[in-house]
């Protein structure tokens, strides 16, 4: 992870011309950008363009960031709004639904859940993530990004309120041991 | 409370290491984000999208019923309109700019070799037809009376 300062000498020095100082800030945030784009549930041809629509935005921004400590809000904002010029294209409309009640305390550990996540089983929390409502999907990825956002960054990335992201958090996390229980009933 | 939140980063953390397995960014979106510096482009003004349909309206509830587009671009007092037409296997672009004619007009593909270029008509109408799907930029070329020398639209995907 790039400190601000390390960021803003980037952005200065790609501005500049140099290649090497742009693959750096690409490899910095190309997972942000397409974690933002694969919350949206856009895959394939149509992910790889979003991403690389925001690339293009941001060389030709460049110049003109002046804030390059919020670049990754930047991106992530960018990136939100190319998936739903997609998804309108597509015929679908954003969900920014509430996410529905589920009693937090509900789910107590279990053994199955346990045993998943001691396991290692990837494929199976990623799987579980496919089944929780929309809106947990996309504040999920944005809680497990790298680099990290903060929660003022992804509520303005997600138009949530940073007061409504922590108890969202919770209900969504217990929508996602919810779904890895019920796949390990199967 | 303690155990709860741990139980919480726990789950987040599975779901970081299995999304980071399951679903990482492709190397090949990484590669095209790094090739995409060489459009990078120092002597031209921007022209930023001001207006897009696919954002303004509420989806009516027909599928497929936005086939046509329509973008704004603004700088200063130019503005350049585009209808974009898609008929599910190319698009087309039909378009004006005003005030101010431009000499010339490209159309700029991301994965295009040569650029398209048009030249518009005295009221600044101009056309592009079978344009690829993917991210497109225009390049307008002025004379010094009427505009910048060169001035770029931001890249929209069609």
């Amino acid at each position: 992870m790039l400190d601000p300062s390390e960021v803003k000498e980037l952005v200065v020095s790609a501005n500049a011309g140099h290649q090497e100082s742009w693959n750096r800030l690409v490899d910095t945030y190309a997972g942000l950008v397409w974690s933002v784009v694969r919350s949206h549930q856009l895959f394939g041809p149509e992910a790889a363009d979003i991403s690389q629509t925001v690339w293009l935005r941001c060389v030709e921004h460049l110049g003109r960031i002046r804030e390059p400590e919020h670049l990754a809000a930047w991106l992530a904002t960018t990136a939100r709004h190319e998936c739903f010029r997609v998804l309108r294209k597509n015929g679908r409309n954003v969900v920014v639904d509430e996410v529905p009640e589920i009693d937090a305390d509900e789910y107590e550990e279990s053994p199955g859940l346990s045993a998943a996540i001691a396991a290692d089983d990837r494929r199976a929390v990623a799987a579980a993530l496919e089944l929780v409502p929309e809106r947990c999907r996309q504040l999920l990825r944005m809680l497990v990004t790298d680099p990290p956002l903060s929660y003022d960054e992804i509520g303005g990335v997600l138009d949530m309120p940073k007061g409504s992201i922590g108890p969202t958090r919770a209900r969504c996390l217990a929508h996602l041991r919810r779904a890895l229980e019920d796949a390990g009933d199967v | 409370m303690t155990d709860h939140h741990d139980r919480s980063e726990a789950l987040l953390d599975a779901l970081r290491a299995a999304l980071n397995t399951t679903d990482a960014v492709p190397a090949e979106v990484v590669a095209a984000a790094k090739a995409g510096f060489t459009w990078r482009t120092i002597d031209a003004e921007l022209a930023e999208l001001s207006y897009d349909s696919l954002l303004a309206t509420e989806l009516a509830g027909t599928r497929g019923s936005v086939d046509t587009r329509t973008l704004s671009f603004e700088f200063g007092p130019i503005g350049i309109e585009i209808e974009v037409e898609d008929d599910g296997r190319s698009r087309r672009l039909v378009g004006q700019v005003a005030p101010g004619v431009p000499e010339s007009i490209e159309i700029h593909h991301v994965d295009g070799v040569e650029p398209l270029l048009t030249v518009p008509d005295q009221h600044g109408r101009f056309r592009f037809a079978a344009i690829e799907r993917g991210p497109v930029r225009l390049l307008l070329r002025f004379a010094p009376a009427n505009g910048p020398a060169m001035l770029l639209t931001e890249w929209v995907t069609i």
